[in-house]
């Protein structure tokens, strides 16, 4: 019984690291060769003022974007290359911990018989404010 | 930008993907070790029973408390999964239901995705922390609104 278990949950943290390694490799390395180009730089400028409140660079936004968009471990593949101070990575966190995996996650919301919008603005909003909140209060 | 280089950059960045991957994955298989271990030995559902009275700050019933943890835990489709199940068995009101997402939409999976982001240097407690109280904050705010709210149609008619 116990040898099973351990088995099984092996089984599941190797899949799971499976799949997080088949989304953080390519982003990670779309980052860093954008990150070599003047692309992530004019998406960070362009950017700038928004993350600004949330005392982050510009480029963090792609990090917000895809994690929303996608998931956490592409928002990681996607802010790692970044080299963020802990704050920073803290604040980021928070955000992309309220919310992440839009489409997905509302629609296992719908699922459950419940109307899937008005989670993804609740989220959305209390991600942003909360790191923005975060960012401002810590010292 | 010569093809050296553009190489050169591409080994750069799989050895920093690589590295990054390695470093989750040591958190990550360890963790669901102990996951499974929770879920098959249904040490959730023990300890759920003692936490009947605590979710009703939330405005949900003994019922919900189960559904609750398994999504903090084992993750947001598990616990709806559950939830599904119990609206259909009558064991929750569609209003719990509603809560009871609510909360987990913004809280769920405590320590998998939290420890993702201590894994690449955030600070995990504060992040824990300032989770949970916004998840509270949030869904009691919303149950004693719709408390309110169902009185107001209840009386009209």
């Amino acid at each position: 019984m116990f040898y099973g278990i351990l088995g099984r949950g092996l089984k599941s943290g190797l899949q799971t690291t499976r799949s997080l390694a088949l989304i953080i490799v390519p982003v990670y390395l779309v980052i860093t060769i954008l990150g070599k180009t003047p692309v992530l730089g004019m998406i960070g400028r362009f950017f700038r003022p928004l993350m600004e409140f949330l005392g982050l660079p510009g480029e963090a936004v792609m990090g917000v974007v895809l994690g929303n968009v996608l998931n956490l471990y592409a928002a990681i593949g996607a802010v790692t290359p970044l080299q963020l101070n802990r704050k920073q990575m803290t604040v980021f966190a928070l955000f992309l911990l309220l919310s992440h995996s839009l489409p997905i996650e509302a629609a296992v919301s719908r699922m459950a018989g419940v109307k899937a919008w008005p989670f993804v603005v609740l989220r959305l909003f209390a991600g942003f404010f909360f790191a923005a909140s975060l960012n401002f209060f810590w010292v | 930008m010569g093809f050296g280089s553009l190489l050169q950059i591409i080994g750069e960045g799989l050895l920093g993907a690589g590295r990054q991957v390695l470093q989750i994955a040591l958190i990550v298989i360890p963790l669901m070790v102990v996951m499974q271990f929770l879920e098959e030995l249904k040490v959730l559902e023990k300890i759920s029973r003692r936490l009947e009275r605590v979710v009703s700050v939330i405005g949900i019933s003994g019922a919900g408390a189960l559904p609750l943890l398994v999504g903090l835990t084992l993750g947001l489709a598990y616990g709806a999964g559950m939830i599904i199940k119990y609206g259909k068995e009558g064991k929750l009101s569609q209003r719990e239901m509603v809560l009871i997402i609510t909360f987990l939409s913004l809280n769920h999976s405590l320590f998998e995705d939290v420890l993702l982001f201590v894994a690449i240097g955030a600070q995990g407690t504060v992040l824990q922390v300032i989770r949970m109280v916004v998840a509270v904050t949030l869904t009691a705010a919303l149950a004693r609104f719709l408390k309110s709210f169902g009185c107001e149609v209840q009386g009209s008619t």
